[in-house]
């Protein structure tokens, strides 16, 4: 997997959300720390993709693209707030 | 219906038999981690099988690599498409380790440092199928490829070959683990394609 | 607004070599809704026999326009960039996912807020087309790039560049460049990698309150991260993007 950052979850997340999620921003439930997706820490290889806090290295989302599904857990992350 | 782009993917024409089906053969050894690479030394690293009854049978470094070190060579195939053919290994076959096993559950959850699990029915690492590996291309495992060791299943997608293994637990019913949990096979084997759940 | 993203069948309408490593491809979009400067898109290519692969590329071009412009680097051991550097030729068909991406964008700003970009090697390209969008809209908002490469000829979009460098008006981009190894004659500094000390003498200080966008390799962005906050740059002024090869 390729450490990158949490810009390259936009396409996988635009399959589930309507907006652009990488601008949302999340709070860590394990550290507390408050930023937009596309600031978390994301190690991804083109069908998955573990998204975990810039500041504590916890997991907040995976995504996995399988086949015509795209798959979305989210343990790790409260707060999630889109800009509308 | 995906569009087909021209051309994309001919130069995997003439395939080799050892290739499963979506399969592309490379020779370097791509590094594929879910997260921060733990760093685990020889004196700390510790070998554990727990069992139904309570009992957890352990072994240190040394103990466990005194089961008895053997050489193979396998191919190895990744969920991402990517195969490496004829890798040359260096580990413990878990044909050992079972010996010192007793239990009647037939379902295992790999455990790694760092919290990762994957699940394997235990019919598939036993008769020669799975090891612990400790060395891989004739050096020892470095820490972004499992090091120091790492489960082997190669009839499987790699995913299963546990990084930075820590032990094995004995289940009752088979598990998702923690990429199983997140659609990928229960199973996952590479020659029927089994992918995704 | 951002438009919704969505997967497109995306025709190549034009190529050219941009470097000896990396070229640039034109894509027609019939339904595309447009893009801000700084998105990127999902490529996606299918085998004859099903096999996929998608890999994602920075967009050069912004607007409205029904075709969108990319630059890609080859990545030797990458199964997406060599064949569209190589072999990818015109009239052929790909599918696109986007315009994706929020955060690293740039719009024409009435407030006018600095803006310093950092650009490491083929990071350029989503800087080239905030470059560009400044340029388009005659935008005096004070922008200034930092471009961190190789050599003169690992330079992308050189002619656009060079223009921003030689135009004294108040819309253009000042330019500089570090060259890790090999600098061209006349170059003000010798070549050599950047450093917390460049980046310290070529980036606008915080105290003017520049909004920074940072592209490049994951290394090089952690490392440019790095020294910014050390320079005193707040973490949230901080715009990132880090790509990997493929």
């Amino acid at each position: 997997m390729q450490k990158l950052d949490g810009n390259v979850l936009a396409g996988p997340l635009s399959e589930v959300m309507t907006g652009d999620a990488t601008s949302a921003h999340a709070r860590c439930v394990h550290c507390g720390d408050v930023a937009v997706i596309a600031q978390a820490v994301v190690y991804a290889d083109g069908s998955r993709f573990v998204a975990r806090c810039r500041r504590c290295d916890s997991v907040l989302l995976t995504i996995v693209e399988a086949g015509d599904d795209v798959r979305l857990t989210m343990t790790g992350v409260t707060a999630f707030t889109m800009p509308v | 219906m995906a569009l087909i782009t021209r051309g994309f993917g001919s130069k995997t024409h003439g395939r080799d038999t050892r290739l499963p089906p979506g399969q592309t053969q490379v020779d370097d050894w791509p590094v594929l981690t879910a997260g921060a690479t733990p760093e685990i030394a020889q004196e700390i690293w510790e070998f554990t099988v727990g069992t139904e009854d309570g009992k957890t049978v352990r072994w240190d470094w040394d103990s466990f690599r005194a089961l008895g070190l053997e050489d193979f060579t396998v191919d190895i195939h990744c969920v991402t498409h990517w195969s490496r053919l004829g890798m040359p290994w260096r580990g413990v076959s878990l044909d050992r380790v079972f010996e010192h096993v007793e239990t009647s559950y037939d379902f295992v959850m790999a455990h790694s440092y760092g919290g990762y699990t994957t699940n394997v029915p235990l019919e598939e690492l036993l008769d020669g199928q799975a090891w612990i590996a400790f060395e891989a291309d004739g050096e020892p495992l470095e820490a972004e490829h499992g090091g120091p060791a790492r489960l082997v299943v190669p009839h499987l997608y790699f995913w299963k070959s546990a990084k930075w293994v820590q032990g094995l637990e004995m289940i009752a019913q088979d598990e998702p683990g923690f990429w199983e949990e997140r659609g990928y096979s229960l199973h996952g084997d590479p020659w029927t394609e089994e992918r995704y759940s | 607004m951002i438009a919704h993203a969505a997967w497109h069948v995306a025709t190549v309408s034009a190529t050219h070599p941009e470097t000896p490593s990396a070229r640039r491809i034109v894509l027609d979009i019939p339904d595309w809704p447009g893009n801000l400067a700084g998105q990127h898109v999902d490529v996606r290519l299918t085998a004859e026999d099903g096999y996929q692969a998608s890999r994602s590329y920075s967009i050069a071009s912004s607007g409205d326009a029904p075709s969108i412009e990319l630059a890609v680097d080859r990545v030797a051991s990458g199964e997406v960039s060599p064949y569209l550097v190589d072999d990818l030729m015109v009239g052929d068909q790909l599918e696109v996912r986007g315009p994706l991406g929020g955060w690293f964008v740039w719009r024409p700003d009435p407030a006018h807020r600095p803006v310093q970009l950092i650009a490491g090697g083929s990071g350029v390209v989503p800087i080239a087309a905030i470059v560009r969008a400044h340029r388009a809209a005659l935008d005096v908002t004070p922008l200034r790039l930092l471009y961190a490469v190789r050599t003169p000829d690992d330079v992308f979009f050189r002619s656009e560049l060079d223009r921003e460098a030689a135009d004294p008006g108040p819309t253009a981009v000042h330019v500089d460049y570090v060259f890790s190894r090999r600098a061209p004659d006349g170059a003000p500094r010798p070549a050599g990698r950047l450093t917390r000390e460049l980046l310290g003498e070529l980036v606008l200080p915080p105290q003017q309150n520049p909004l920074v966008f940072v592209c490049g390799s994951t290394p090089f962005v952690e490392r440019v991260l790095g020294w910014l906050k050390e320079l005193g740059h707040e973490v949230d002024d901080v715009r990132a993007e880090r790509f990997g090869g493929a």
